[in-house]
């Protein structure tokens, strides 16, 4: 009952989010450069010359201004990652996110962090990775959205995941009348298009496309080393999700890495795929690469500076079951990443290691560290944070 | 002469004399002459969407923008713009006898939310074409960073003494 009256009193209030563009005089939906004029000269009159005629308020200047420079006049249209488009009439101040990955393509492309009002739950436990999200509020997990919590936010916009992991908390946002944008930020050949889009909308055309910029230098470092790369020097690579006998095959964020570090995902396939001992036996895949970082093999990343559990995992994976034969066991070739440097705008970095794992010779001039630390000091503003992202080798 | 020295000087000037933050800087040049006009330039180009409110000195008269026609607004002696992805805003100035005082101004970013003051100028009958990044009259407001433009005047000047 009492969530039901603050619902209905939240709903209540937000009709001024609603509103039609500022300034826009004609109420036609659009905002001239005549209305835009106007209002800049009925506030410079009332501000500066004493004026006494009416003028808009500061916050409606500053929304129509923004709509006028980055919306062209017209009301912001957004279509997300699932094809939806949603269509904003105010500039977005206050959102709420339920994917790090899309927070952190959000602060990529230089959106204020003081804007991101709720964030999922395991998100804010992350401090090291952002630590600019000051007065930002829980809003619950993708399994358990937090509609109280939301309600009482109100953001102009909730950012959920858009595959079937995001449905309950779009859905939760959605009955609340919150608008909802569906957007993943994890797959190396939709990141862009998501970052630009999402850029659109936010008033950050430049960051998204500075970004895409470097991730598409990035990419190119790596594609030269394989310019002339011959069919049978692509590696079989064996690439293991969070949970063991996992893999992960084509159009999956890690297997879409191996396909553009040198590699081919073994078993042969699309989405994730079970395997068992014989599967992989059978495939003799030259090089594993194991993830790490979500539950059941939460660890690693910022932070976290021993390896033990890295240890750990890798150890168990040598003894599976005949797995002590595989050419990847046998040359020492059995890899463990972050999720962090495979899905989001970080993926460039393990795609340096993967190539670097893949093809040694061919690739020795890569640094991923390097362009780690470039990433986090560019578009992250971090700089010293320490942590372990791949095992075994350098952070 | 080695190049490399003056290169890395006039870099280093250019580097140096950016501005410190966006806000605009007024320029004036023309004839001081008593009754002769004078044209005062103003840079915006940090600017996108925006507002700018010059007060001229008695004694001058308003003559005349190359800003758009509907976009600039007179009243008595002070000058409106409206800012709309420009990149400067210019206007005529006539002098009368005995005319002389400050120009002051005042600039709004409503994109960005700032606001800010225009260091003023000085103008006169017999003032000299000068720039406002050169006026002895303190800036109310960030602009050119004058310390590092000298820094970097010191550089050249050094770099010039050696290779001559």
């Amino acid at each position: 009952m009492k969530v039901a009256f603050v619902v209905v009193l939240c709903l209540f209030l937000a009709v001024p989010c609603l509103a039609a563009i500022p300034c826009d005089t004609d109420d036609n939906g659009r905002l001239s450069e005549g209305e835009m004029v106007g209002a800049i000269f009925s506030y410079l009159d009332v501000t500066y010359r004493n004026g006494t005629g009416t003028a808009p308020s500061p916050a409606d200047l500053q929304d129509a201004s923004f709509i006028y420079h980055h919306w062209g006049g017209t009301p912001g249209e957004c279509t997300d990652a699932t094809g939806r488009t949603v269509v904003f009439e105010r500039p977005i101040r206050a959102v709420a996110v339920m994917s790090p990955q899309t927070l952190e393509t959000i602060r990529a492309i230089g959106y204020p962090m003081g804007y991101v009002r709720g964030a999922e739950h395991s998100i804010l436990m992350d401090r090291q990775f952002f630590p600019d999200l000051v007065g930002c509020r829980a809003v619950g997990s993708l399994d358990e959205p937090d509609a109280a919590a939301l309600v009482s936010l109100f953001p102009d916009v909730v950012f959920a995941p858009a595959g079937p992991e995001g449905d309950l908390a779009a859905a939760t946002a959605s009955a609340l009348g919150i608008p909802v944008l569906r957007f993943s930020c994890t797959a190396p050949a939709s990141i862009r298009g998501e970052a630009l889009a999402i850029g659109s909308l936010l008033g950050c055309q430049d960051g998204a496309e500075d970004l895409c910029r470097f991730l598409d230098e990035q990419d190119e470092a790596v594609r030269a080393c394989f310019d002339d790369l011959p069919a049978d020097q692509v590696r079989a690579v064996y690439v293991e999700s969070f949970p063991a006998y996992i893999a992960c095959g084509a159009g999956t964020p890690a297997g879409d890495l191996v396909l553009l570090g040198g590699g081919s995902p073994v078993p042969a396939g699309s989405g994730m795929i079970g395997v068992d001992d014989g599967m992989v036996i059978a495939a003799a895949p030259a090089v594993v690469i194991k993830l790490v970082g979500e539950d059941p093999s939460r660890f690693g990343g910022f932070g976290d500076r021993l390896p033990l559990r890295f240890i750990e995992v890798r150890n168990a994976i040598g003894n599976r079951p005949g797995w002590s034969a595989l050419p990847a066991e046998r040359e020492e070739r059995v890899y463990l990443i972050h999720a962090s440097l495979v899905e989001g705008p970080r993926y460039v970095v393990g795609l340096h290691y993967s190539a670097r794992w893949l093809h040694p010779d061919r690739c020795a001039g890569l640094d991923p560290a390097a362009v780690h630390e470039e990433y986090l000091s560019r578009f992250c503003g971090l700089s010293g944070v320490s942590g372990t992202f791949v095992y075994p080798g350098d952070a | 002469m080695k190049p490399g020295p003056l290169i890395i000087s006039c870099l280093l000037l250019a580097l140096l004399s950016v501005p410190v933050l966006a806000a605009p800087e007024r320029t004036v040049t023309g004839p001081p002459l008593p009754g002769g006009e004078f044209v005062v330039t103003l840079n915006v180009s940090g600017i996108a969407v925006g507002g700018l409110v010059e007060t001229i000195p008695e004694g001058f008269l308003f003559v005349s923008s190359t800003h758009p026609p509907g976009r600039v607004s007179v009243a008595d002696r002070q000058i409106s713009f409206a800012l709309l992805e420009d990149r400067k805003v210019s206007y005529r100035l006539r002098a009368q006898t005995g005319g002389k005082g400050v120009i002051t101004g005042y600039w709004e970013d409503f994109v960005a939310g700032e606001n800010g003051t225009v260091a003023p100028t000085w103008v006169s009958p017999t003032t000299e074409q000068r720039e406002t990044a050169a006026s002895t009259i303190p800036a109310a407001a960030p602009g050119f960073s004058v310390p590092g433009a000298l820094l970097a005047l010191a550089a050249a000047l050094f770099a010039r003494r050696r290779s001559g």
